[in-house]
């Protein structure tokens, strides 16, 4: 490597390190925001919540991400889950707290749920792509899963961005899942709200900004997604005020706000092919995709399938989602929409006891 | 309750629409076409001042990185 590379490639690290400090700080200040409005109620500081809630293990960790294995609570019932969050995101959004956790639900329902936790980039970010993780991280988890179970496939749960990844891995790899779900997952980006508009090719250059930073820091992201909503900030601060005598809520909102500023950056080459690919040329609803020099072909995604969909969902705005179903030639599949927002999918009590039992149902009886 | 009662306030109709008014403006607001045209030109105008940045840096690296080629 020449030297000025090899600095190129301190300062991505560095990066990396700054958003693991950016996390950690962030929830420090959210303890203490949230001390000093329990102590205006007159009530005691709530106990420290940290990131995942449900015990875990590490199964395999490669440079791209980790496997996780949260055993099912059934032993031996041998249903296996994959879940594949979106690439900016900690999947832990599944696991907040322990009354608050979708893993543990599936887990009591005697599924083994299996998550890929996405590591930072770094270095390696400017040069990976789609197909490093469609063709690469997601196949090799699901061929993990099977061996583990004796050969049966796993069921593949796809968050937002991550749904969109599984989307592409059901359509290329249809022999490495039993089933897919999809939860707010865009399809047509076109349709998919003010996301789209904020990523117009007349105004936004992608591979500009990954020239000049490598990678796509998480900042940069979030401060996208509270444009979308830029008062939202004070008016959660009010809620934390307002509700801060109630330990539980506060305990969530701790939670759910930690889990916001915890984000590992988008790595540089995917975020030019997601932005010009996805965004502005809507290739994949086009039936036009390519990874790596192969088409991704909608037409033969033949798991059955079920997509969740938001109907408050200002990320992936309901058609978006909705733009799928004609696509796919899966004879069984299902579209279920849930008066909820985007993050709600997964992190509201109601989502928990009405959505999350339907979804468990589902993936049963295709087990 | 502690010495600070916020609940009644944020509880009172003028409080709750005042937060959707400003809620609603400042929603407007980062979506006026104009206002996305001048973030987009600022960020733009940031970007392309890193490049030039990044190529004096190259600029300044390269006989190292020649010699290192030659070695």
């Amino acid at each position: 490597m020449q030297p000025h590379n090899e600095w190129r490639a301190l300062s991505l690290q560095l990066a990396d390190t700054f958003d693991t400090m950016v996390a950690y700080g962030a929830r420090a200040r959210l303890h203490a925001q949230a001390a000093f409005a329990r102590l205006l109620h007159g009530k005691e500081p709530i106990e420290f919540v940290a990131g995942p809630a449900t015990p875990s293990r590490v199964l395999e960790e490669g440079p791209l991400a980790r496997l996780i294995h949260y055993p099912s609570a059934q032993p031996g019932a041998g249903k296996p889950i994959l879940i594949v969050a979106s690439l900016i995101n900690r999947y832990y959004v599944m696991d907040l707290l322990p009354e608050l956790s979708v893993i543990s639900l599936l887990a009591r329902r005697g599924f083994d749920v299996y998550v890929l936790d996405w590591k930072s980039p770094g270095p390696d970010g400017p040069e990976l792509g789609f197909s490093d993780y469609v063709d690469g991280v997601i196949p090799r988890a699901a061929r993990l899963v099977a061996a583990r179970h004796a050969g049966k496939l796993p069921a593949v749960i796809g968050y937002c961005m991550g749904g969109t990844l599984s989307v592409m891995f059901a359509a290329r790899h249809a022999d490495k899942l039993r089933s897919l779900c999809l939860l707010g997952t865009p399809v047509e980006f076109r349709l998919s709200g003010e996301l789209y508009n904020l990523t117009d090719r007349r105004r936004f250059d992608a591979d500009l900004l990954m020239d000049v930073l490598g990678n796509m820091p998480p900042v940069m992201m979030q401060s996208g997604f509270k444009l979308l909503n830029p008062f939202d900030a004070f008016n959660k601060m009010i809620s934390l005020l307002r509700d801060a005598g109630d330990a539980e809520r506060v305990r969530h909102f701790v939670a759910l706000e930690s889990w916001l500023d915890d984000n590992v950056a988008f790595p540089g080459g995917v975020y030019r092919e997601y932005i010009r690919a996805l965004y502005q040329d809507d290739l994949l609803c086009k039936r036009t995709m390519r990874i790596a020099g192969t088409p991704v072909d909608l037409g033969k995604l033949t798991a059955p399938l079920l997509n969740v969909i938001a109907l408050r969902d200002h990320i992936c705005a309901p058609p978006a989602s909705r733009a799928l179903m004609p696509l796919v030639a899966s004879k069984d599949k299902e579209v279920m929409e849930f008066d909820t927002g985007h993050i709600g999918l997964t992190t509201s009590r109601r989502s928990l006891s009405e959505l999350w039992p339907r979804i468990a149902d589902w993936m049963e009886q295709r087990a | 309750m502690g010495p600070f009662d916020f609940s009644s306030i944020a509880a009172q109709p003028w409080f709750q629409a005042w937060q959707r008014a400003a809620a609603d403006s400042m929603a407007a607001a980062a979506r006026d076409p104009r206002l996305m045209r001048l973030g987009a030109g600022m960020l733009r105008s940031q970007l392309l001042m890193g490049r030039a940045m990044q190529t004096l840096w190259q600029a300044a690296w390269a006989p190292a990185d020649a010699l290192n080629d030659r070695e």
